[in-house]
């Protein structure tokens, strides 16, 4: 089964939570999600959803140089991003909880 | 503030497979959305992203996956400007147009003003009003022509017949309006009056027409050359075999751009460049007042003429106020761009980079 559907449903607000961690850059998010699972995500998947962050101001940019050379974005998470990350978060767990119940049968605590 | 080096510059230290990359994923955002301008952004990611990639031994593929034009795709998706933009880009044009407009419509009431004619609130002729555009349009034909002169061959040959049909037209438009006027004298309110907004009106037709026609443009040459673009997704060619032809079709396109370069030696073609750089900061800023001068020159002669049929002392000082300022702000803005340009190449001579570079060659110009 493709995993892929569900990633990409949840995959602007993983990155929200990675940049909330602290700045970071795009290599740096790439390589979290990697290792989080997330191994369908490119460069080009994640660019488009840093972008779109950007646009909603749900998180700041800055250029600094890299270490090779050309200049670098640097990630940090501002206030309305926060904001956008505690209401995804509280909307996730609920969500979260029901399709369990379903799924595994699980009882609501 | 002179510019860093490019990204072009940081993806030399690319090797192999980070570097077929960052040229597949070049000439795919290059062909998808023509202008360099707009991708440099998204490349510059790209770039820093393969040198970290490639610095840690992370594989390529690890990071732009199996399919590299849905890879593409996705950062293209990025570039797509959104409603927002265009209709901000539109109001632009029409902003500049609208601007150039009011300038001349501001000289002129100026003009009557200070001859107590009239003021704001006077209708402008048409005749005035096309002879303020064409004449104002017919500057870039004037520029051309006369720096057609200065240009080398490969110049010449780039500008084709296209700029030179566009010139032609222009100036025979400029020139009928200007005899149309000449020839009706001082009556002026008589030729075709026109209200204050109907240039604008004008402006807003010939802005929506551009717009509309460029945005066809693009889909037609999107459609016409690079269908392929559009089965990518079905046909999966592993490390798409499309966009290597696409690439080399890009590169065979700028051979045929620059077709002397082929022809020289590494030391021919710098000091080909080194005299181009002192050529330039020369050139630049006579080029722009020349043609300004004289443009300058029969623009206020025409105003004149409207006004009195003769030229005062009075009209002389105004013209010269007017034009001095314009022309002085023009050269200067251009012995500007000029400097930095040089001390830019400079920069770049100073790389020991081969300045050869099919970019770095067609930026020169």
């Amino acid at each position: 089964m493709d995993s892929g559907q569900l990633m990409r449903g949840v995959l602007e607000q993983c990155v929200l939570a990675l940049i909330e961690q602290g700045e970071t850059y795009g290599y740096d998010i790439l390589s979290k999600l990697s290792r989080a699972g997330f191994d369908q995500v490119m460069e080009g998947t994640l660019y488009p959803v840093l972008t779109r962050l950007n646009k909603k101001k749900l998180i700041a940019c800055r250029m600094v140089k890299s270490p090779y050379g050309p200049m670098r974005k640097l990630y940090s998470i501002t206030d309305a991003g926060v904001e956008e990350l505690r209401q995804f978060r509280e909307i996730y767990k609920g969500f979260s909880t029901s399709a369990a119940q379903i799924l595994f049968g699980e009882e609501d605590t | 503030m002179i510019r860093d080096l490019t990204y072009e510059d940081y993806a030399e230290k690319l090797h192999e497979d980070y570097k077929t990359a960052y040229k597949d994923i070049k000439a795919y955002l290059e062909i998808m959305h023509f202008s360099d301008e707009d991708i440099t952004d998204t490349m510059v990611d790209v770039v820093e992203l393969l040198l970290a990639a490639q610095t840690e031994g992370t594989p390529v593929k690890s990071v732009v996956g199996e399919d590299m034009a849905a890879f593409c795709r996705q950062l293209g998706q990025a570039l797509e400007p959104s409603r927002k933009q265009i209709v901000w880009s539109w109001l632009m044009s029409f902003a500049i147009a609208g601007a150039i407009v009011s300038i001349g419509m501001m000289v002129y009431a100026a003009v009557l003003l200070i001859t107590r004619e009239g003021g704001l609130t006077k209708p402008i002729s048409a005749g005035i009003w096309f002879a303020y555009w064409l004449l104002l349009g017919g500057m870039d034909g004037l520029y051309d022509k006369l720096s057609w002169f200065w240009w080398s061959h490969k110049k010449r040959r780039e500008a084709g017949l296209a700029s030179l049909r566009g010139s032609v037209n222009t100036w025979g438009w400029c020139l009928i309006n200007i005899v149309l006027i000449l020839t009706r004298g001082t009556e002026r309110s008589d030729f075709l009056s026109l209200p204050l907004w109907m240039p604008l009106l004008i402006v807003t037709v010939f802005c929506v027409s551009v717009f509309f026609l460029n945005w066809r443009k693009k889909r037609r040459m999107v459609k016409e050359k690079y269908p392929s673009f559009g089965k990518v997704d079905e046909e999966k060619l592993g490390w798409n075999e499309q966009i290597r032809e696409l690439r080399e079709e890009v590169a065979t396109k700028n051979r045929e751009r620059h077709p002397h370069q082929e022809d020289m030696t590494r030391e021919e073609r710098q000091i080909f460049v080194r005299r181009k750089l002192r050529g330039d900061v020369i050139k630049y800023p006579l080029l722009s007042i020349i043609p300004l001068g004289i443009y300058g020159f029969i623009l206020w002669v025409t105003i004149m003429m409207l006004h009195d049929g003769e030229m005062t002392l009075t009209d002389f000082w105004v013209g010269l106020l007017f034009w001095t300022p314009i022309l002085l702000g023009w050269a200067g803005l251009n012995i500007w761009i000029a400097v930095k340009q040089h001390q830019f190449n400079k920069k770049y001579l100073a790389t020991g980079k081969d300045i050869l570079d099919d970019t770095l060659l067609y930026d020169l110009y």
